[in-house]
């Protein structure tokens, strides 16, 4: 199975070509990694509907929502920290207020791999940011493929503005199969007594969460997916508080994303339920400048890449995040992690490699999980 | 047609003359009356966006203006304005046929923000080439980097079918734009040097405007309108001070003041 960023730069150049009010937007450097062979496969009529407007995210947001409003169907694709920060206004007046048809497809949201740029690229406020906008539809499909395959179907075929939020293209696809419905919340695995419910790549993260947890308490969790992000899934929601279900959301992203959309539901249903959010919160974008101190080039590895989502379970008051890491004489830290009312511990271990470089493993419920 | 001029600014003093942006709308009117005359659009295909060239007003603060013309030239209802800028009213900077429907439909496009519509009307002549699009923009609105943004792409992409119309006044709500940051007395050079043919009019002479919007030019198409803003009472500027003068909430006395102005002018 290909890589899913190059389902993606398929997948528009398959709409390109049957539709030819398609148009692919561009804002620099995505072209070559994108456009496959330089477009050799496309017409010259194909090749001139794919525009790369320049390194001027708020002008090309303009420039779609004024195709769409001559009935194109024009696709916006850039780093999904420009999309929401730099061209907010843009998206919020040109784009929602004036209900164009643009699909605006942000890569490397949350973290992402990209983050080992610093701050300015990671993408943990969009979601918050762009449900306060009228008309826009929010999309965080997992790394699964059958997810973003729907999701784009679905942008494809259904009127009106949508940000597809997509962390690829560093983790893939598992191949996993499971019933997508569109605006409704994947059940990835079944389960009982806790429900862990993750959005974008973070459902690698509560399978996880999963084993362990089965292993302490016995109860295999249920897991869902929260693809569609607006309009949410309240009724799944509703649902589980029902059956007292503890509630446990994971996410890449700061207050205002997943964690908060469900307490919203929780505390309107007006029914107590254990919930856990995990999420980043302020200090823990510091998690970035922390492996950028140690060096970047750890950061490519998949190992610090998962360190981030255990630093999420963590909290930020665990110490981890600071330079001054106060390790016992083993080098192992112990971290508490309260889901409900059961505490479980995490472990991490330190070992020094032969060319000095540190060497992580993680431990969860006593078992290695990274 | 000087009586028509003469009827829009009445109208716009009317409903303008208690809260809100008198003096961008007096600016315009000349320019909006002959865009609204010249170009291709009229009762029979102005409920048909696609079929169509359209306005848009990148610069919000002329909004009133646009609705007077449209209403006294019959494309849309006076009534629209009762309460202008006001709780019980309709019309605020932005408005816009989805959000307000059938009944503003020869209203283009809202953003009510400045530095939005040249970007947007570029999107809009890619989009149909076949069909010109027109974007009034101030000239203190080019303090907005994405003015330029969008310049640079209309002339990368040889948009023809697009006009960029600045109405230049030399004035933002503040001060003088040459006392804060000066786009006005230099634009013309600044936007040929982005690679666009500029036109330069008289903004309050019909016959000139409608001469550059005719005009074929070589490269993409700027006309650079001299305007005065609060053009019949542009004497207040002083009573008023900059601010005043531009958001213009007057008393009955002075209401009666620019209305004789007006109808004198």
């Amino acid at each position: 199975m290909s890589n899913n960023f190059d389902y993606i730069s398929e997948y528009l150049e398959k709409i390109l070509k049957q539709d030819d009010a398609v148009y692919l937007l561009i804002v620099d450097g995505l072209m070559s990694y994108l456009i496959r062979d330089n477009g050799r496969n496309l017409t010259d009529e194909e090749r001139a509907r794919i525009i790369n407007v320049g390194i001027s995210e708020q002008n090309a947001v303009g420039i779609a929502s004024g195709l769409a409003l001559r009935g194109k169907k024009p696709y916006l694709v850039m780093f999904a920290s420009f999309m929401a920060t730099r061209a907010a206004e843009q998206v919020k007046l040109d784009l929602c207020y004036n209900n164009a048809n643009v699909k605006l497809i942000g890569i490397n949201a949350g973290f992402g791999r990209i983050a080992v740029a610093g701050y300015s690229h990671c993408t943990v406020e969009d979601i918050a940011l762009f449900n306060a906008l009228p008309n826009l539809k929010i999309f965080c499909p997992s790394n699964e493929r059958c997810e973003i395959e729907k999701v784009m179907e679905w942008a494809y075929l259904n009127e009106g503005p949508a940000y597809i939020r997509l962390n690829c293209p560093f983790i893939d696809s598992t191949g996993a199969k499971y019933d997508v419905k569109m605006e409704k919340l994947s059940k990835v695995e079944n389960g009982q007594k806790t429900a862990i419910i993750s959005t974008g790549i973070c459902l690698e993260l509560a399978r996880k969460l999963s084993e362990g947890i089965k292993q302490i308490s016995g109860n295999k969790p249920l897991i869902y997916s929260a693809h569609t992000i607006r309009p949410f899934d309240e009724q799944t929601i509703c649902e589980l508080i029902d059956q007292n279900v503890t509630i446990i959301t994971l996410e890449e992203h700061a207050a205002g994303g997943l964690a908060s959309i469900v307490s919203m539901v929780i505390a309107k249903y007006g029914k107590p339920v254990k919930f856990l959010p995990v999420f980043s919160e302020t200090d823990q974008h510091n998690v970035v400048m922390y492996d950028l101190y140690n060096g970047w080039r750890k950061m490519l590895d998949i190992d610090h890449f998962y360190q981030k989502y255990v630093r999420l379970i963590y909290g930020s008051k665990s110490g981890f995040i600071s330079k001054d890491v106060s390790i016992n004489k083993k080098g192992a830290v112990e971290v508490a992690l309260k889901i409900g009312k059961l505490t479980f511990f995490m472990k991490e271990e330190r070992q020094k490699k032969k060319k000095g470089r540190l060497k992580y493993k993680y431990y969860l419920f006593g078992k290695r999980i990274l | 047609m000087v009586n028509d001029i003469k009827e829009i600014k009445k109208m716009i003093v009317q409903h303008g003359c208690h809260s809100g942006h008198l003096t961008s709308s007096l600016g315009v009117v000349e320019l909006l009356y002959s865009l609204y005359t010249t170009i291709n659009f009229n009762q029979k295909n102005f409920k048909n966006i696609n079929d169509r060239d359209m306005v848009i007003i990148s610069k919000e603060h002329c909004r009133l203006a646009q609705i007077c013309t449209l209403s006294y030239l019959g494309y849309v209802d006076e009534k629209l304005l009762d309460g202008y800028m006001r709780e019980d009213g309709k019309v605020g900077h932005d408005m816009y046929n989805i959000v307000g429907g059938e009944e503003i439909a020869a209203v283009d496009y809202a953003s009510g923000s400045l530095g939005h519509g040249l970007n947007v009307g570029a999107g809009l002549a890619m989009a149909k080439p076949e069909h010109n699009i027109y974007v009034v923009c101030g000239d203190g609105e080019f303090q907005e980097g994405s003015m330029w943004e969008a310049l640079l792409f209309i002339k990368q992409h040889n948009l023809k079918n697009l006009t960029v119309i600045i109405d230049r006044n030399y004035l933002q709500i503040d001060n003088y734009t040459k006392n804060i940051l000066d786009t006005s007395s230099n634009i013309e050079k600044m936007v040929q040097d982005f690679g666009l043919s500029v036109l330069k009019c008289n903004g309050h002479n019909i016959d000139e405007i409608k001469k550059c919007l005719k005009e074929q030019t070589n490269e993409p198409k700027c006309i650079i309108a001299d305007t005065i803003k609060g053009k019949g009472m542009e004497f207040m500027l002083e009573e008023l001070g900059f601010a005043m003068f531009h958001h213009s909430m007057l008393s009955e006395k002075d209401i009666k003041r620019v209305y004789e102005a007006i109808v004198n002018e």
